[in-house]
């Protein structure tokens, strides 16, 4: 009982505010100590880095960040059967950058998920992590293989002190 | 009859014969574990399960997947919910998908986790809502040990 409760209210204090996107609704959530956060919402690529300035998150080195998204299915009309959600927290050169950094093996955070996309399709995570290296960091969670001529994203900066 | 045609579709199904099947391992560096979903009952909690022992300050690979190998039938809105906590009390990692499970589908899940503190974990991953159409929930659960 104790993790049905868990779970439904992993998607619930997670809930979206709607209607921010066609397709997908993204909240996007990156906090640090003391109650410090920023939060983001969909954007849509191409192009490349999408079209709306990312807010950023400024902690110091070794403090430790908790990040959370979920993403709603908003389309109302069929599935795409083998859809998948990206989420990556990758170094980047600057702030606010619209050029996507690669992701390798030396990512701080990353995962990805492979389902069935159905309409009002929901899913969401939340992750503690640590960067104990300073620097500009990309915090990116994004829609792939959805069967559209576009994926849905939401980013956030990260600056590391 | 209809009773009797309820109670058969509610009895619990060995594991070898569900076609609803889980998967949820964690591997650091040469070491992995892998445990298979169960259908939950009191008995999981008492079934031994695998340790994945590692160091504080590595990276954990989690993967988890889960099939519906049934060639007609759907078992809809399953929330499929993964929880890595310390001691029961605090999340490390926690995700949640809901999906219909239509004859043949499959979901899937690989991500990282590092820098877990020293102390005692649970990796619980567990589906929530396939009771209603498949007569039972899945779990799959593992400890990980963190040394300092």
């Amino acid at each position: 009982m104790r993790r049905a409760i868990l779970a439904a209210a992993a998607l619930a204090l997670m809930a979206p505010e709607l209607a921010h996107a066609e397709h997908f609704d993204i909240k996007l959530v990156a906090a640090g100590p003391d109650g410090v956060a920023q939060q983001a919402f969909a954007d849509q690529t191409p192009p490349e880095g999408g079209l709306n300035p990312r807010p950023v998150l400024k902690v110091r080195a070794g403090d430790e960040i908790t990040m959370q998204f979920i993403m709603t299915n908003v389309y109302p009309h069929g599935t795409a059967a083998n859809a998948g959600v990206h989420y990556y927290v990758v170094r980047e050169r600057d702030l606010g950058q619209k050029a996507v950094p690669a992701v390798s093996e030396e990512a701080i955070v990353d995962g990805t998920f492979t389902f069935a996309l159905k309409p009002q399709a929901r899913v969401g995570a939340r992750q503690r992590f640590m960067i104990r290296q300073p620097g500009n960091y990309l915090l990116r969670v994004e829609s792939q293989r959805t069967q559209r001529d576009h994926e849905h994203f939401s980013a956030i900066d990260l600056q590391i002190q | 009859m209809f009773c009797f045609i309820v109670s058969v579709a509610r009895v619990t199904p060995r594991a070898a014969d569900d076609l609803f099947t889980m998967e949820l391992s964690a591997r650091v560096d040469a070491e992995q574990q892998t445990a298979h979903g169960q259908p939950v009952s009191p008995a999981l909690n008492r079934s031994p399960r695998a340790v994945l022992a590692t160091k504080s300050g590595t990276k954990i690979r989690i993967r988890w997947s889960i099939v519906n190998q049934e060639k007609t039938g759907i078992i809809p809105d399953v929330t499929v919910h993964l929880l890595l906590d310390h001691d029961q009390k605090d999340a490390v990692y926690e995700s949640a998908l809901v999906m219909d499970f239509a004859a043949q589908a499959r979901s899937s899940a690989d991500f990282v986790v590092a820098a877990l503190a020293p102390g005692n974990y649970v990796l619980r991953l567990e589906t929530i809502g396939a009771a209603r159409s498949h007569g039972h929930e899945h779990a799959a659960v593992m400890d990980v040990k963190v040394r300092p």
